[in-house]
């Protein structure tokens, strides 16, 4: 039996580690306009590092402005909680479907497969890079994939108890503990996932409208940003679900402009992932 | 074979390098793609190079020994992965010969990843030894 998390690293490795890392070039962008952070390469990230000399760097903790990342904190899928029985049967829920061959048809319940908007924490997971701009009442925080964007207001504001209405990006809510800045959130969209499940991407991790999502960030030197997620959902987990990283400030690049237009999705899907699967799903 | 052996290599390295960086994101399951290493040559005409995210897709017509078309669709990664290993909207136009390595679906299907792109004049869009160009 093919081992799927050993199949997705070996493909995934041609689809961005070969093209990524394979050419050391790539076309130059117009003058005064930064590369976006996946647009980058490692030579480019080494080169704006130096120029910006990031080592050693001055910085205030207590400003995050800029841009960081670009490719998301994997939840750890090493450490799931246990499911709720409900939970486990909205997991279950997630698989792709068959094609007739008995292939998956990729991860076609993937809201993401369909350009649904990723929400929020999925889009802590699965980015190509984020801005933080910090106001005096709110921190904005844009996202290149999907262009859009959450505020978590830092006027003092407390996040509602009954969220009158759901929404994708939820309601956030921050402030300063020492140097660390902590956001809570609430009043999330149930169709959108957590995160694809990268154990085997047939599946995604569900949540329901009862999740509040904890998270930290610190940053612990001018290029570095120390972050936390928890996933507080007892409808669907038994305990919370915690992940740790660290993301580095995309020096030099801007944020693009990644949309997922829903007519070159669906073409991308009619053409190409569900032929592959040897069959059609419409 | 030393070749397959190389490409192996260079899949391997490109693995290890990519997943040392951290995470990674891909758009849709490959569940229905075979392995790496059951890549297999094609040659063929470029019908269309379509730019367009969420991956990029080639497609091109190879000619088998009875003379019978087959149009082959093969993905790439999206733009912005894409650009940063070089390659651009007019790496290629139709008519463009190339030679490829693609890993075919499992359903047996003219759906492919291109695992290594070359062009008839012997420039690699995809799949050059890492380091090589630097």
């Amino acid at each position: 039996m093919r081992n799927p998390a050993i199949v997705s690293a070996g493909i995934l490795a041609v689809l961005f580690g070969v093209t990524s890392f394979a050419l050391s070039q790539h076309a130059p962008p117009p003058p005064g306009w930064p590369l976006c952070p996946r647009c980058q390469g490692p030579q480019d990230r080494a080169q704006a590092r130096e120029k910006e000399k990031v080592d050693g760097h001055a910085f205030d903790p207590h400003n995050l402005d800029g841009v960081w990342g670009n490719n998301g904190i994997e939840l750890d899928v090493k450490n799931v909680p246990p499911f709720t029985a409900w939970g486990y049967e909205q997991y279950q829920a997630t698989r792709a479907e068959d094609s007739p061959l008995g292939i998956p048809l990729s991860n076609s319940k993937d809201p993401m497969m369909r350009c649904d908007p990723l929400g929020y924490p999925r889009l802590f997971a699965y980015n190509y890079g984020f801005e933080f701009l910090q106001e005096k009442d709110r921190v904005v925080q844009f996202f290149e994939w999907g262009h859009n964007w959450r505020t978590i207001w830092t006027d003092g504001r407390k996040l509602p108890d009954d969220p009158p209405e759901p929404r994708w990006m939820g309601y956030a809510v921050g402030h300063w503990e020492g140097d660390t800045f902590k956001v809570e959130s609430n009043g999330y969209d149930d169709r959108s996932w957590l995160t694809e499940d990268r154990r085997d991407r047939r599946w995604g991790f569900p949540h329901s409208d009862q999740l509040r999502v904890e998270e930290t960030y610190r940053r612990t030197s001018y290029g570095t940003l120390d972050a936390s997620i928890t996933i507080i959902d007892p409808k669907v987990f038994k305990k919370p679900w915690t992940t740790t990283g660290k993301i580095n400030l995309s020096v030099g690049a801007e944020l693009g402009e990644y949309l997922c237009v829903p007519s070159d999705n669906d073409l991308f899907n009619q053409q190409y992932v569900f032929p592959a699967a040897g069959g059609g799903k419409q | 074979m030393r070749v397959q052996r190389l490409f192996s290599a260079v899949l391997f390295i490109a693995a290890v390098m990519f997943l040392s960086t951290g995470v990674l994101s891909a758009h849709h399951s490959q569940a229905g793609f075979e392995t790496p290493d059951k890549a297999i040559p094609l040659k063929g005409t470029v019908v269309e190079f379509r730019w367009r995210n969420p991956h990029i897709l080639i497609f091109w017509d190879v000619k088998d020994d009875s003379g019978k078309v087959v149009r082959w669709v093969g993905e790439l990664g999206s733009i912005s992965t894409a650009s940063a290993g070089g390659l651009t909207k007019d790496s290629l136009k139709p008519g463009d010969e190339i030679s490829l390595m693609a890993i075919p679906s499992r359903a047996g299907t003219p759906q492919s990843i291109i695992s290594k792109l070359v062009k008839a004049d012997g420039t690699v869009l995809v799949g050059r030894a890492a380091g090589a160009n630097e």
